[in-house]
Parts: C-alpha cells; structure tokens; sequence
C-alpha cells in the first residue's frame, strides 16, 4: 500500500464465532462415499477394480500426467462403481464409489518416515508419495513447489485463514499442534529457506501463545498479520511479509507458502504414516441449524454433513449452497456433491436479493482489490468486449477473490462481471493460437 | 426449499450507495437547518423559513422533474427509478450553494435543467459527467443573475460576501491590514463558525467539517480528492500569501471563505463525476485547487470552485485514461503521470498567484443598497433616495431647528423628529415619532440606545454603525435618510420639502382670497380679507402684514364659514393659525391634514394679503406692460362671441376659442360702461388633462381677467401659452363685442 494506491485489503466480518469455539463433530461416518476421480483440472486414473475390497489407506487412484498424485481410500469396505456428477468445482467428474462397511480397518500406505535423518531427496520423494497436496484450496500437489527451491529466503506456513465463516483450519491446528510442528519443520528443510515462519491472524491471540509455546526453539517464527481479506492470499501475503511483489509465482519474491492444513497433513505422514483421508470442514452459514465443524472422510456427501449438523434453518426458502467461503466458493445449486481433499468448507446462506443501483464510480472496488485492478472499469470495458483495452486494464491479473462485489456499495456483480471479460480474452486467445496452429 | 446458484463471491458488505445517499441526505439537512436557524435568528424569521422552502421547492422540482422523465421514458416503477436516481441530493445541494436572494422561480428551473441536463440526458445517476448541483449553479449564476428576490438582497446581503470584499482589494493585502478587513465578517473565528451572509449552506466551516468527518467515519466518502484539495488550496495560497507579504491568515482565509470547503466536503466527492483512482483523484485535486486559485485571483466570478469543480469535471474521462491499468505492475509509471501533472498544475497556479497586486478597493457603489462597506461614507455622499425621505420645519429658534421627518424604511413609512445643532450643523437628537418596519428585526433600529448612535453626526460624517451587515437595514436607511435631509435643510442646502410650493406659486384650486387694505400703522397694515371656504361659505379675517418684510404678523378669523364640520375647525384654533404667522410669498405653508379645503382657503386669503402689501411696491403695469395689449393682439383661435344676455349696464358673453387641446368655453361678464371685464368663468376647459394649461383654469388666475380693457396687457403664464391665448382671445372677443354694443 502506498499513497497512490489503495489498501488493497480489507476487513470483513467473519463470523468465525459461530463455529469457532464449538467442537468438532466427528461421527459423521457414511454408507458410501465417493471419491472424486479428479486433481484440479487433470483426471485421476483409478487403480482399483469394482468389487475390490479396499482399507483405510488403500491406494485408489493416481494423477500420472506431469505430476503425480495418489488418492487414498478414506473407509474400508467395496468399490462399488464409477459414477459421473458434479464436484464442488462445478465440473462434472467421476467419483469412485466405495461401500463403507463401518469396519476401519486400515493398511499402512507408507511407513512412518524421518525427516530429519533423510536427505532432502527423500523427502521430497516422501511427500510425493504420500499424495500431498495443498489443501487450502487449491490441490496443487505440494512436492511440484519444491523441486527446485533456489534463492528462497522465507518459508511460509499459511495459518491466515482470511475466508469469512471458515474456522477448520483453526480448529484443525488447535487439534493437531504437534503434527503441525513435525510437518512445518519438514516443509521449512524442503524448501531450504534461509528463514521460516508461520502466518496468523493478529487476532487469534490465544493459537499465536500456543504456536509460540509449540514452536519455541525451532528456526520457525510466528508472523502476525492484519484480519484481513485476503489477507491469506499468495501475494497479498507474501508482501506483507516481505514487501515483495512478483509476476508469476512466489519463488519469484524468494517464497514458498504452505498451507497448515497441508503441513498438518504432512505431519501426519511423517509421524503416522497416514495419508489424507479426512477433511475438517468447516459447515456455517445462517441457514444451518448448527453450524459447527466437523471431521468427514473424503467422498462424504454436502446433505450427510448438513444433515448431521441438524439441516437447514427452518422456514428457508431459497439458500446457496457455497463449497468453501461466501468469498471464493462456488455456489452448487444441489447438495449432492461430495467433499474432496481442498474442500474445507460448506457455508449455506440464505439467499438475498440486495437492492442493485447504477454504479456511482466510487472506486471503492479499485482501491481493495488486491491486484491493483480497477474491477468495475474492466467490467464496463467488459460489456463492450473491447479486447484490446480489457488487456490494457490486466484483466488476466484478476484472482476472482471477490473483493469487489463484497465492496460495492451499489451492489453490482463486479467480480461476475470482471470474471466474464477474463473468460473473453482468454476464449480470444484461445481461439488464436488454435488458428496459429492450423 | 431451492438451492439458488449465484456467481462467487455470495457476501456483501452492508454499506450500500443507497446508506451513503441518506448519510449524505442527513448532512446536507443538518446544513440546511443551520442556515435557516442562523438566517432566521440574524435576519428574522421569514428569512429561515426561505431557507426551509427554497429547499423544498428545490426538492419538489427535482423530484417532480425525474418523475415525469421516467413517466415520459416508460419506467415501469417510478418511485423505485426515483429512489434510485438521487434528485433530491441534487435538490439540495443546489440549494445549498446558491444565495438567498435567488428568487423560487429561478431555483426551480435551474434545479429542473441540471436534472434533465445535468443528469439524466447522459443516462441518469452515475453516467453524468458534470456534477449536476455545480451544472445547476452555473445556470442560475448566468441566466438569472438578475432575478433576485430584491428584498431579501437588501436585507441579507448588506455587506460583501468575503469573497467579493477580497476581490475589491485584488486578493492580496498586507498582513495588518488584514485584521481590520476581516473584521466585517467578525474575524476568521466568526467565518469558522458561519455567522456572516454567504450563500445559503456556505458559510459555517465547523459544520462542513463535522458533516466530512462524520460521512468518512461511514466510509462514505474518499478522503483522497478532498483532502488533497484543502491541502493544496492552503499550501498554494499560503506561498502566495508568504511571497506577497501577507501571513498565515491568507491561506487560512482562502480555505474558509467561498465554496472550498463546502465543494471539498460535497461535490468533490461526488465520485461519479470524479476519477475512480486515487492517483486520479490526486490529479483532479492538484488541478482543481489550482484552478480555484487562479480563477479567484484573475477571474470576475465571485468564487473561483464552482466553475473549478466543472472544468475538472470535464477532464475526469481524460484523468481515468491517463492512470489506467494495473496499479501494481504500473506504479512507476502512474507516479510520474501523477507528480508530472500535479507538478504542471501548482507550477502554473503559482505564476499566476505572483502576478496579483494588491489594490484598495473602489469606493463601494451601493446598487440596490447591497454594497454598503463599512465603515459608512459620507453621508452627504450616501445616496439614500430610494427611502424618499421629506423633512418639514417644525420649529427653529436660531440655534437649534427640529424637523418633522418621514422616510420609507422596509414596510412602511417611518416619521421622526430630528433635532438639529444650526450652528455645528450636527444632529443633537433623533427621535421616532411612528415605526411602521418589522416588529422585531427593524425596532432594534429604533430604540434610545440605538438612536444615541445618531448624536454628533454632521453631513461630513455618518452614523457611527459598523454593522451594516445586521439586520434592520431598510430601518436604519430610512433613519439615515432622514438624517441627511434634515442636515442638509439646516445647512440650506436644500430647500423645505420641495414637494411644496411657495405660496406665491401655490396652487389654491377654487379659493380667490380678496383683500382691501383697512388700516396702515406705517409698515403695518391690517387687512380685511374674504375667501370662500370648504362648505360655499365666505370666511373673512383680518390679516395684518408688514410690508416692509412682507411678512405676516397676525391673523384672526373674523367670520368663519366652515363651522359646524369639526375638522375645520380645527384650523382656525388659535395655536392653528400660529402657522401662519411670519409666513411671507415665499413660505410655504403645510396644508392641515383633513383640513385642506379650510386651510385653503386661509392661505387664499394669507396670499391675497401679501400680494396686496406687496403690490404697493411693485409699479404698476411693470413688467407687464412689455406685452401687447389685447386689444392689439391677433388671435386667430375662431374665437368667437354670442351675447348671453344684457341689461344695458352689464353684458354676459358665451364665447369660445382653440386652446391647445381643445376649444376652451367662458363666460365673460362686461361692465358696457367701462368696458371692462368683471367676471370670467370658463364654463368648458378642453386643455384639461394638460397639466400645464390646468394652471389657468383657476379663480386665481382667471382673477387677472377681471378688470381687464382691451387696452390691458394679460401676462402670459410660461409654458402655457395656447392655453393663456385661448383665454385672452376670447376675452378680447367679449370686450370687442361690449365695445361694438
């Protein structure tokens, strides 16, 4: 931020109170679950049969594209099928589906490993295998960040959390200290960063005390950053660490971040030997009875989970379904997806009309977005389909975080809007390079 | 129950254009309040109220206006498209910047103008390019700076507005001198606070400057734009200021006069015709402070931030283009635009802000009494002729002469005994005999204490009154004007009441007074007089004269023929007729109200006998005698005689002649013996209506017919010959015809 640009962030009400102090709902233990078939964008080829018996721990299913990603079974019971329907990313998918015999009978996927005594070849090796990825959102594998970790001077451990409502990752960490302790370590060796920390909301007083009591005596900080949105974002939270912009990715400005759910992830490999088959999600929202957190198998169903925490308020006619936060989720208009490895949210809301009028111009939507955008100038432009100047305003800088629309005073679907002139130029540039070829 | 599906994100802050239209709508009501109570406690109450309706009528014109354009345009819900479009911020925000004395009509168009033109021809709110209050204000500052509410200019803009008493002095002034030419608006302290005439919400700082705190504290409005504007403002002028030797308090005083905080605090931040960047908003801030400046320095506006607001308005499309793009990636390249074009702006401001020169102000033209500086001229020089003061001598005993003085104040005719030092020629005491102002705003004017204000004032001089600008205006004029005629007849200057003849000149329709000398005690002599009174009556006095001074020096009313009707009476009470002792040809004599037609013929037989002492002295047939006789004149008017009647001794002549209008009629009565005329009587008057003929058509001056020859010469009344003629032709005819009997 400086004087000729805005703050570029924001606080937002986050509404974490209403699941954050509450427990975490761990019985939810469904008949069948279904596994998305999918990593990103790329498919997963399943490596079991219909009809297998499969444990806790069984390798189901791996990316073997450019990356390479294992999924793991979550229950133990029988692959019952590969069935074809929407995932929480609005893209139709096939979900391996496994009966669950309720028995939890486990098979270890991998040893126990230790991170201190292998090389760093190992365990890069260790965490690729394990089938880490990021679970913050976006599922990247996590080896791929670490394979040539070059000039990098801060180690991040992303503990921000800066969607409204969503507390799992707290929660999680509150739970799982000494996981995120050995998998924080891991990562920092990985990434052979000259230092390393751990970002946090400035107001989650009482988890900064323990982090500072778990990770006294270590090479690992615990950095305090502004409640802000978004706060938790790569570069927003990578320059208000370092000060540091970059063009493309982190390594840019001499960072690696991590997300602590991933590095809790990890330390549970390392320590336990066990692979990402549960997901804390966070489930809020005011047309959830009660909204609390819960601990699911991955494959369990959105209306299994909302059902468990007492289903929808009463009386709600109309709600949105949003997988992940009111910021960056995506609305589903079903309950019948499943959570994946990167959901760590459902927040249903009931749905309101805002009362929309003509944009004032009052530029509040430039002076938050992160990008250093000016959002409602790109969805003017937007609406004319004038390439030319959608790339003079960078529109492909947009990260869809949804700054905007939360910031309009006059209500108008900005970050919709800005969304529609990113799929244009892209949709343009697509079509070129394919006549480019031909 | 339904799932909806709706694009990410699904959360909104509760801050909403419509919660910053009614934070703004608050502010600009509170602004609105506290001018109608500071215009209704300073200027009366009618004057709040006009606060309080304009704004309403304003309102009402805006509102009406989008209606019947969403009605015309085919908007299927009115009163959402009406809430949604704003108006009335417009409403009042026009009012707020326009001046008090603007009258509803005017208000009303132009808030209908800068509606539709303003606003809605470019699509409505949010589309326009001009801020439609700014766009409004210019209308009504250039189509209708002559339709002011007259009244209200003279009663609230007595003084000059701070702007306009700057400009006079070339918008520079030294430093000492400063204190003093802030004094007329009570001192920047009195500025900060409002207490002085501006337009109509301009005025009170502190409560521009709490309405922008409170609507940042919502985050309703940027900082950036209006910050950068006062900071600016103040920095460009306070070099300026340094460089020409005035102090601090010039940039002080070009931040608190005129329009910059109230266009800081609501149209600059207006953001839709404002750039939608902050490096944008910074240029427009640089450019329109320079502007403001520079427009205030060298243009003949009376304030310099209107017209800044809509020239920068005018590049905000420019401004937007200039800083486009990622604010991120072209940081670099923004700073430079943005220090390059700031740098441009305040460069040229300045070498403009060095070419001012002070000067002192031209002597204040009081057009329409709405530029009186304090401290008041000369009252000799003050011109106060709209009051229509008139001033009778009521008393005067060689030292001191009182004078019974009436003059128009703001509602009504005001009288006042003003008492005059003859040898000083100063005003010993001034003393209200009957206020007919407002009750309550003009009778401050009028009390003791405020009257003692009037002791000691000479023509030279004036009223020792620094608050021109307070109300009672129109009272303390009246009182002024009554002051400066009563000065200006003791000093000789000017004559009594020149509404009234001398009574030489004086016209006494209808009573002939007749006297015969009855006694002569040397200079003194006594004369028996007779005029016909009010009810047909003769009424007769003794009238005694000194010739020598041709003065009168009693009267007494012998038989008085008007007795019975009460006000008639009363003219012939003793302490009455005092008025007309030591009156001579040249006095003249106020007529007794209700009494006229008695006094009348008082004063007939008052004249008769001065004339008569007079004609003593005067040799007969003196400068008469150079006109012809008119016997010898050629009349060719066809007049013509026919015998009435005749008994020998006397003959009764119908006769007629052209006069100037008309062919005029008498009745002539001959003396056959003589041949001279004794009575003439014009039976029909065709000049009538000419005022100049009129004059003949009386006893008195048809009195000079009786006893005329036709070796006679009749003089000829100035001016009035055609008529005079007619008269003499047919008199020449009548005495003709006597002749050839």
């Amino acid at each position: 931020m400086s004087l000729l640009t805005g703050p570029m962030k924001h606080h937002l009400n986050g509404h974490k109170g209403l699941t954050k102090e509450k427990p975490v709902l761990k019985t939810i233990d469904p008949d069948v679950v279904w596994i998305p078939l999918v990593n990103g964008n790329a498919p997963c080829k399943p490596c079991v049969n219909v009809g297998d018996e499969v444990k806790v721990g069984t390798k189901i299913a791996e990316r073997n594209d450019h990356f390479y990603l294992p999924l793991f079974s979550p229950v133990s019971g029988t692959v019952t099928g590969i069935e074809k329907f929407m995932t929480s990313g609005l893209t139709p998918a096939d979900h391996l589906r496994i009966q669950n015999d309720h028995k939890h009978t486990e098979v270890r996927a991998f040893e126990p490993f230790d991170y201190e005594k292998a090389s760093w070849e190992e365990l890069l090796e260790f965490v690729k295998n394990a089938g880490m990825l990021g679970l913050g959102g976006a599922g990247f594998p996590t080896y791929v960040k670490y394979l040539k970790p070059e000039n990098v001077s801060l180690f991040i451990v992303n503990a921000v959390e800066c969607e409204p409502y969503l507390t799992a990752d707290y929660k999680n960490i509150e739970e799982n200290m000494d996981l995120l302790r050995t998998g924080t370590l891991a990562l920092f060796k990985l990434s052979k960063a000259e230092k390393g920390c751990v970002a946090i909301k400035e107001d989650k007083k009482h988890q900064i005390a323990e982090l500072q009591k778990a990770f006294a005596g270590t090479p690992i900080e615990i950095r305090t950053v502004p409640d802000m949105y978004p706060m938790g974002w790569e570069r927003t939270l990578v320059y208000q660490l370092t000060k540091k912009r970059y063009d493309k990715l982190p390594i840019e400005a001499g960072c690696i971040l991590n997300n602590a759910s991933t590095a809790i992830a990890l330390g549970n490999a390392i320590d336990n030997g066990h692979p990402i088959t549960h997901k804390y999600v966070t489930v809020s929202g005011d047309a959830v009875k009660n909204p609390q957190n819960v601990l699911v198998p991955v494959g369990t169903k959105a209306h299994e989970i909302i059902d468990a925490c007492g289903g929808y308020t009463e009386g709600t006619e109309e709600v949105l379904m949003i997988a992940g936060g009111p910021m960056m989720g995506r609305t589903i208009p079903n309950d019948q997806f499943v959570i994946a490895p990167p959901n760590n949210g459902l927040t249903v809301l009931i749905n309101k009309e805002p009362e929309e009028v003509k944009c004032l111009r009052c530029g509040r939507c430039t002076e938050t977005c992160p990008s250093g955008l000016q959002p409602i100038r790109i969805a003017m432009t937007a609406a004319i389909f004038d390439e030319e100047e959608l790339m003079k305003l960078s529109v492909l800088d947009c990260v869809e975080c949804g700054m905007c629309t939360y910031v309009c005073r006059s209500k108008l679907n900005v970050t919709e809007l800005v969304r529609r002139g990113k799929n244009f130029v892209r949709t343009r540039q697509a079509n070129r390079a394919k006549e480019a070829k031909k | 129950m339904k799932f909806v599906f709706k694009p990410s994100p699904n959360y909104r802050t509760e801050r909403s254009t419509i919660g910053i239209m009614r934070d703004l709508t608050i502010c600009l009501c509170a602004v609105v309040l506290f001018s109608a109570v500071y215009h209704g406690t300073a200027f009366g109450f009618s004057y709040g109220l006009r606060v309080v309706l304009m704004s309403a009528v304003s309102v009402i014109a805006a509102l009406a206006t989008e209606a019947v354009y969403f009605k015309i345009m085919g908007s299927k819900d009115i009163v959402k498209d009406l809430r949604h479009s704003f108006g009335w911020v417009t409403a009042l925000i026009l009012t707020l910047i326009t001046r008090l004395d603007v009258t509803y009509y005017a208000l009303a168009v132009a808030t209908a103008i800068c509606i539709v033109f303003g606003k809605l021809v470019f699509g409505g709110f949010g589309q326009n390019i001009f801020n439609p209050a700014a766009f409004g204000e210019a209308i009504i500052m250039n189509s209708f700076a002559a339709h002011k509410a007259a009244q209200v200019t003279a009663d609230v803009y007595t003084g000059a507005t701070p702007m306009a008493a700057m400009d006079s002095y070339g918008w520079i002034m030294s430093s000492d001198k400063f204190g003093e030419f802030v004094q007329q608006f009570g001192g920047l302290g009195n500025m900060f606070l409002g207490q002085y005439p501006s337009v109509i919400g301009g005025s009170c700082a502190a409560l521009l400057l709490l309405c922008g705190a409170y609507m940042l504290w919502k985050k309703d409005i940027d900082w950036h734009l209006s910050v950068f504007y006062l900071i600016s403002v103040f920095c460009m002028s306070l070099i300026v200021g340094l460089i020409k030797g005035a102090g601090i308090w010039y940039a002080v005083f070009n931040i608190l006069g005129g329009g910059v905080l109230f266009g800081a605090v609501f149209m600059m931040t207006d953001p839709v015709t404002t750039p939608i960047t902050i490096p944008g908003r910074m240029i427009f801030a640089f450019g329109c402070a320079a502007l403001t400046l520079i427009l205030r320095w060298k243009s003949n506006l009376p304030d310099g931030v209107l017209f800044s607001i809509l020239l920068m308005n005018m590049l905000t499309p420019a401004i937007d283009k200039l800083v486009d793009g990622n604010q991120i990636k072209n940081a670099g390249i923004i700073r430079r635009k943005v220090i390059i074009s700031s740098a441009f702006a305040v460069a040229v401001c300045m070498a403009v802000g060095l070419t001012i020169e002070g000067k002192e102000p031209a002597p204040a033209a009081p057009a329409g009494g709405s530029a009186e500086v304090t401290p008041l001229g000369a009252l000799q020089e003050e011109d106060l002729s709209s009051a229509k003061a008139a001033c009778t001598e009521s008393s005067n005993d060689g030292k001191t002469a009182v004078y019974a003085c009436e003059a128009f104040g703001f509602e009504g005719t005001n009288k006042a005994d003003v008492t005059v030092d003859l040898k000083k020629n100063e005003i010993v005491s001034v003393k209200v005999t009957e206020f007919n102002d407002t009750e309550g705003i003009g009778d401050a004017a009028v009390t003791e204490e405020a009257l003692k204000a009037y002791k000691g004032v000479t023509l030279e001089g004036n009223v020792d009154d620094a608050s021109a600008a307070t109300p009672a205006t129109m009272t303390k004029k009246a009182l002024r004007a009554m002051v400066q005629k009563a000065l200006l007849m003791a000093t000789g200057q000017e004559a009594a009441a020149p509404a009234k003849p001398p009574l030489s000149e004086e016209k006494l329709k209808g009573y002939h007074g007749e006297c015969t000398a009855e006694s002569t005690d040397g200079d003194i002599t006594v004369y028996a007089c007779k005029a016909t009174g009010f009810s047909g009556g003769t009424n007769e006095a003794k009238v005694t004269v000194d010739t020598a001074k041709g003065t009168v020096t009693d009267i007494e009313i012998t038989v008085f023929a008007d007795d019975g009707d009460d006000v008639g009476d009363d003219a012939a009470d003793a302490d009455k007729l005092e008025r007309y002792i030591g009156a001579s040809l040249d006095s003249s004599i106020d007529n007794l109200s209700g009494a006229t037609k008695t006094t009348g013929s008082f004063k007939a037989m008052v004249r008769a006998a001065l004339e008569a002492a007079g004609a003593d002295e005067i040799p007969e047939g003196g400068s008469a005698a150079s006109a012809g006789t008119i016997g010898n004149e050629a009349f060719s008017l066809s007049q013509k005689c026919t015998e009435s009647s005749n008994d020998g001794s006397t003959a009764v002549y119908a006769c007629s002649a052209k006069g100037y209008a008309g062919t005029n009629e008498a009745e002539i009565t001959v003396d056959l013996k003589e041949g001279k005329i004794t009575a003439m009587e014009i039976t029909t008057f065709a000049d009538d209506g000419d005022n100049v003929g009129d004059d003949l058509n009386s006893a008195e001056k048809l009195g000079a017919y009786v006893g005329a020859t036709l070796q006679s010469a009749i003089n000829e009344t100035g001016g009035a010959t055609m008529t005079a003629d007619s008269f003499k032709a047919m008199a020449a005819e009548a005495l003709k015809a006597a002749a050839g009997n």
